[in-house]
């Protein structure tokens, strides 16, 4: 238990000497400023990190009651310009990304001045086909450099991008499309995972059989698959960009600091997955104040964050953050073990990456596959590391740091979420020892408090509770697209005042903050979130089923697995081929990252007499806790937990 | 019985029967969130339907209305056996915050007392805070060590009754 919470500071003594922030005091007093004089605080950062073509007239104004949030009103700026415009001048030939494909015989630097010429021609294109300032574009690509660009060329003219990562299906993607009536999709015609071709131009074409508001699909050809393209509305990137009557330029369109940026589906505890809407101002700050502070990134630094740009941490730190800074970024669009499990490894040594981001998942998928990958490499330049998108097990830490971070580097085991926009609690590698599986101390502007089961400040040390934040910060959602009232209610309806996060959490008694785990019902899965209630309604589009329950459990790669309950309708026989397609109905519905790990056919749901799904015995019993199930008084027939344990030894 | 809620507009309370269940059915299609309490009210109208005509067999229901707009629905399954009530409570989005609530459960104590109950109870997610300082104010209090689950119990004794 001792070294499970033991503190590791080997890299303190360094980084305190050139890191941005200089030690515990610096960082005390400069989060206490955040906190107390935010306008203050945030202009400088404002004026620091960013260009501005119109100075705002108020740095905040806000009303939580109403969730209505204004961050830098007044204040005019364009994304475009500040990833790619203002660093022309010293950077036109610096390396903004060097790309790898999933073939590591493919590779491509691409400068900032590259990144600017391809950005604009883009952004050509995009007027020509009608997009203009507000309008929705969806973007459905594997990670080539043709991704970033084409979020580039939406924000360059105010057009609002849409990332759908290519991992959602079909039906995911056409929801999404029409939810946020997007008028335009830019995709390819395939993908390459792990040396296979994936044609994912086929779900496209799938999802816009009903999508009839689509009028431009843009295509990039990435795979050689040529697919007929339907002239009404199909065009080859190429040959689009290749137009002579185009101009190379397009002058950036002046956009309000609260003007929408782009739109980011994400899973919630009830319904579809919600559009979550960052704007300008106070996201780009953020952005680019969270990648230079946390990751300590120098201008000579390269930084390789190897998130899907389909999910927020690549919008942040795969685009946005890095290039606003002016930073070298690594780019690729394989996984973590093609061809073999030392290819990150390769990539590290490649590209001299000194520092490196990546999830829980992919460390203790490599940590399995054991240390000899690691060592095929000189991974030396590594100075930083950093994990994202679920807390990280105590173990998968101490493998990272001991063979990938050489008992050296500091984790950086950042807390934040796709409503956030950037980090809000993190390690900072100039300011405190760090500890396995602790997120530390919150970002600038962050002000969080734990509150208990009736809504009060817990008052002891390592009391459980949920995170919640008191103030606004610039980063911040402003808003669920098109619904509103769905975010003030999800997200000021439960702690007045505040912020909810959702996440269950604890601080210990030095302060260190430790997120448990979400107390709704969102699960984490390899780090991305789905929403039980999604897989609910998917499973439940069947026939046969009448009614099904979906928890997370433990799951020693992914995190936590789906574990789902089904009760079919009275008269059908439960069959493995039924579990066959009830698993294969999710993944259509959803995607592969919502593939079911366990389907226990149940003859009831442990209810209430009211109704009421006692999804605690669920949990309980899909973790195997079984003599942990506790008080089943409130069940209309305690029965059923029996019946649900049995079943569960044979599923 | 006819109150005025805190805005000063009257609304009736009185029990619910079979005849109800239209009325319901319309108060809970418009009802948001759907789902978000342990699964209730269901989101998919045949479910939500048959939930309803269940609650309305297995219990008593009291509802508030406005005119005939059911605006409140609180509904008693009593377990005479151990002479306590499972107790739920739903009121239109719109409508809270005015009062409807109290004035239900008061018809509802009314109701388990002259049943013998000794108690109401009912579970709610653990950090549903505005639903817990709702049901605070109705003397609702946490029972049991399930501290750290995702579903806790609340019970309250029926006053006049011995305490539990």
């Amino acid at each position: 238990m001792e070294e499970d919470i033991k503190k590791y500071d080997a890299h303190l003594e360094t980084f305190r000497k050139d890191a941005y922030v200089q030690g515990w005091d610096a960082y005390r007093k400069m989060h206490a400023r955040s906190i107390e004089e935010p306008e203050d605080f945030w202009a400088e950062q404002a004026e620091a990190y960013l260009t501005w073509e119109k100075p705002w007239e108020r740095v905040l104004e806000y009303d939580f009651d109403e969730a209505r949030i204004e961050w830098f009103g007044g204040g005019v700026l364009n994304a475009s310009t500040n990833c790619l415009d203002r660093n022309l001048e010293k950077l036109r030939d610096k390396t903004a990304y060097h790309w790898e494909g999933d073939d590591p015989d493919e590779r491509k630097t691409v400068t900032y001045g590259d990144l600017y010429e391809q950005v604009n021609r883009m952004a050509a294109v995009l007027k020509d086909r009608g997009v203009g300032k507000g309008d929705r574009v969806v973007v459905y690509m594997p990670m080539i450099v043709e991704l970033p660009v084409a979020l580039l060329a939406c924000a360059r003219i105010g057009a609002v991008h849409s990332v759908v990562f290519g991992g959602f299906s079909a039906e995911a993607l056409a929801n999404r499309i029409k939810d946020c009536g997007a008028r335009l999709v830019v995709t390819v015609d395939g993908g390459f995972r792990a040396g296979k071709t994936v044609p994912l131009k086929q779900n496209v074409d799938d999802a816009l059989k009903s999508c009839p508001d689509v009028e431009t699909v843009i295509v990039f050809d990435r795979a050689g698959l040529n697919p007929e393209l339907d002239a009404s509305r199909e065009v080859w990137w190429h040959e689009a960009v290749a137009d002579d009557s185009l101009p190379d330029h397009v002058p950036p369109e002046p956009m309000d600091a609260e003007d929408p940026l782009f739109i980011l589906y994400t899973s919630g505890s009830t319904g579809k997955p919600k559009g979550v809407v960052h704007t300008h101002g106070g996201y780009l700050v953020f952005a680019a104040m969270t990648t230079r502070l946390t990751f300590d990134l120098k201008d000579d630094e390269v930084f390789w964050c190897t998130a899907d740009i389909g999910w927020v941490t690549g919008h942040t730190y795969g685009v946005y953050g890095p290039l606003i800074n002016g930073f070298t970024s690594v780019l690729y669009e394989g996984v973590p073990n093609h061809p073999d499990f030392d290819r990150y490894w390769a990539l590290v040594e490649r590209y001299k990456v000194a520092k490196f981001y990546t999830a829980p998942t992919v460390i203790r998928a490599l940590a399995k596959e054991g240390h000899e990958h690691v060592e095929k490499h000189d991974i030396s330049s590594l100075k930083l590391l950093g994990s994202v998108g679920e807390p990280i097990n105590p173990e998968a830490w101490r493998w990272y740091h001991h063979w990938v971070g050489r008992d050296w580097c500091p984790i950086m085991d950042t807390w934040w979420q796709t409503e956030t926009g950037g980090h809000m609690l993190t390690p900072l590698p100039g300011v405190a020892a760090i500890k396995p599986g602790s997120c530390s101390f919150p970002f600038f502007g962050v002000d969080p408090v734990i509150l208990d089961d009736v809504g009060q400040e817990v008052r002891y040390p390592n009391q459980e509770g949920v995170l919640c934040i008191r103030k606004p910060w610039p980063g911040m959602a402003r808003t669920v697209y098109g619904d509103h009232e769905r975010f003030k209610e999800t997200y000021f309806s439960q702690a007045p005042g505040m912020y909810f996060t959702g996440d269950g959490a604890k601080r210990d008694e030095e302060g260190y903050y430790w997120i448990i785990g979400r107390i709704d019902d969102v699960i984490n899965v390899s780090g991305h979130r789905l929403g039980t209630a999604e897989i609910e309604s998917a499973l439940v589009l069947h026939d046969k089923v009448a009614e099904a329950a979906v928890v997370g459990f433990p799951h020693e790669q992914k995190g936590q697995g789906i574990y789902a309950f089904v009760t079919l309708n009275s008269g059908v026989a439960p069959s493995d081929g039924l579990k066959k397609e009830l698993i294969g109905l999710v993944r259509s519905e959803i995607g592969p990252i919502a593939t079911i790990d366990v389907l226990q056919w149940a003859d009831a749901l442990p209810k209430t007499r009211s109704g009421k799904i006692m999804r605690r015995i669920l949990q309980k019993i899909a973790a195997g806790k079984v003599d942990e199930i506790g008080d089943t008084s409130t069940i209309a027939d305690p029965s059923v937990v029996d019946q649900l344990i049995e079943a569960r030894e044979t599923t | 019985m006819r109150f005025v809620d805190k805005e000063g507009v009257p609304f009736d309370v009185r029990t619910g029967c079979d005849d109800d269940v239209p009325g319901l059915c319309a108060m809970y299609d418009g009802f948001s969130p759907k789902g978000k309490f342990q699964g209730v009210p269901p989101v998919e109208q045949k479910a939500c339907r048959e939930w309803i005509g269940n609650l309305v067999d297995r219990g008593r229901s009291f509802l508030a209305l406005r005119g005939d707009r059911i605006i409140g629905h609180l509904v008693i399954i009593p377990d005479l056996d151990r002479r306590e009530g499972e107790y739920l409570i739903f009121v239109d989005q719109k409508e809270r915050n005015r009062g409807v609530g109290t004035r239900l459960t008061e018809a509802a104590l009314e109701h388990a007392r002259g049943l013998g109950l000794r108690g109401l109870w009912l579970t709610v997610g653990t950090y549903n805070f505005p639903a817990i300082a709702l049901y605070r104010k109705f003397g609702f209090r946490f029972f049991g060590l399930d501290r750290f689950e995702r579903e806790r119990t609340m019970r309250l004794a029926v006053p006049g009754e011995p305490c539990l």
